[in-house]
């Protein structure tokens, strides 16, 4: 089963990283940004490398949008995983069209508001998961495993 | 050792640099300061500085460092306490341009409140905690049963 984990950089990828368990005995490729930590953490990885910046970036979110549908059709994966940040809505909506199953990871860091990538992607996603029960105040249809933390 | 991080995040985290800086001056901090700066322009003096330390040198450095002190990321807080180190905290504000919203804020608050970390609200506490800094047995990491979980469902859609 291959996976695709996409990623911003930072807590994003460390969290994502933590989930390893999940992940490293499946083939799978990520997709993330050419920044210092992602090339330390993700060294021995397949990484393709997504158009930044992602931040509230209209623009680029389209754009990431039809690279989105370039990999996705290249890779074949059968599951999109990610914890955030602005990489991951064009991603899942590319992946969503596809028929490719779709993931979501709320950040442990957002306890007292939801991301912003979270409400986008709340109703478009097959699992979204929180990482702290508080977090279900505002997904009340998420799921609610642990935490990778 | 004090080691000081900004994290990975695009914006700049001068203002805790500038503060820093301002410890060092004021002999507040007289022992060796590392920086992991980010974006950050301003250079502080009498310290060792870099923008960016690899996974492996970011680790011994929150090893070995007897005081951390970290912008209000995830990441840098977890490790942090993983290697049973309470950091002190700064976290990034939008209104300084520091980061896109105020979650850090929020989030820093919650952790003080449960305990995890120290919360240098301003420049003065800042100053306190680093004068009475003593540390403190860490809570163990939690285990990871989420990764399981998620393994688990996984592995079903490959058999649905």
């Amino acid at each position: 089963m291959k996976l695709c984990l996409v990623t911003s950089a930072g807590g994003h990828l460390y969290q994502l990283w933590q989930l390893s368990p999940c992940w490293k005995n499946n083939k799978r490729f990520w997709v993330s940004f050419a920044k210092p930590d992602v090339h330390s953490l993700l060294k021995k990885e397949k990484v393709y490398y997504a158009i930044y910046p992602e931040s509230r970036h209209l623009l680029n979110g389209i754009r990431n949008f039809f690279l989105a549908i370039k990999i996705l059709a290249k890779e074949k994966p059968r599951i999109v995983l990610s914890a955030g940040a602005g990489v991951a809505p064009p991603f899942f909506l590319a992946a969503k069209l596809m028929g490719i199953y779709t993931i979501y990871i709320e950040p442990v860091d957002f306890m007292v508001q939801p991301s912003l990538t979270g409400k986008i992607v709340y109703k478009l996603v097959n699992l979204f998961l929180v990482q702290n029960p508080r977090q279900l105040k505002f997904f009340p249809r998420a799921s609610y495993w642990g935490s990778t933390l | 050792m004090i080691f000081v991080a900004v994290g990975t995040h695009y914006l700049p985290f001068d203002r805790l640099l500038r503060r820093i800086a301002l410890l060092i001056e004021t002999q507040t901090i007289r022992e060796k300061v590392v920086i992991q700066s980010g974006t950050s322009t301003f250079l502080v003096p009498k310290a060792k500085q870099k923008p960016y330390f690899d996974f492996d040198q970011f680790n011994n450095l929150l090893r070995s460092a007897r005081i951390i002190i970290c912008h209000a990321g995830p990441a840098s807080i977890y490790q942090s306490l993983s290697f049973g180190k309470k950091p002190i905290v700064v976290p990034r504000l939008k209104k300084y341009g520091e980061h896109v919203s105020d979650h850090q804020l929020s989030f820093t608050k919650e952790l003080a409140k449960e305990g995890k970390i120290y919360f240098a609200a301003s420049h003065q506490k800042l100053v306190n905690l680093l004068q009475t800094y003593r540390s403190e047995p860490t809570q163990p990491p939690v285990k990871n049963i989420l990764a399981k979980r998620l393994l688990d469902h996984i592995n079903s859609l490959t058999h649905g």
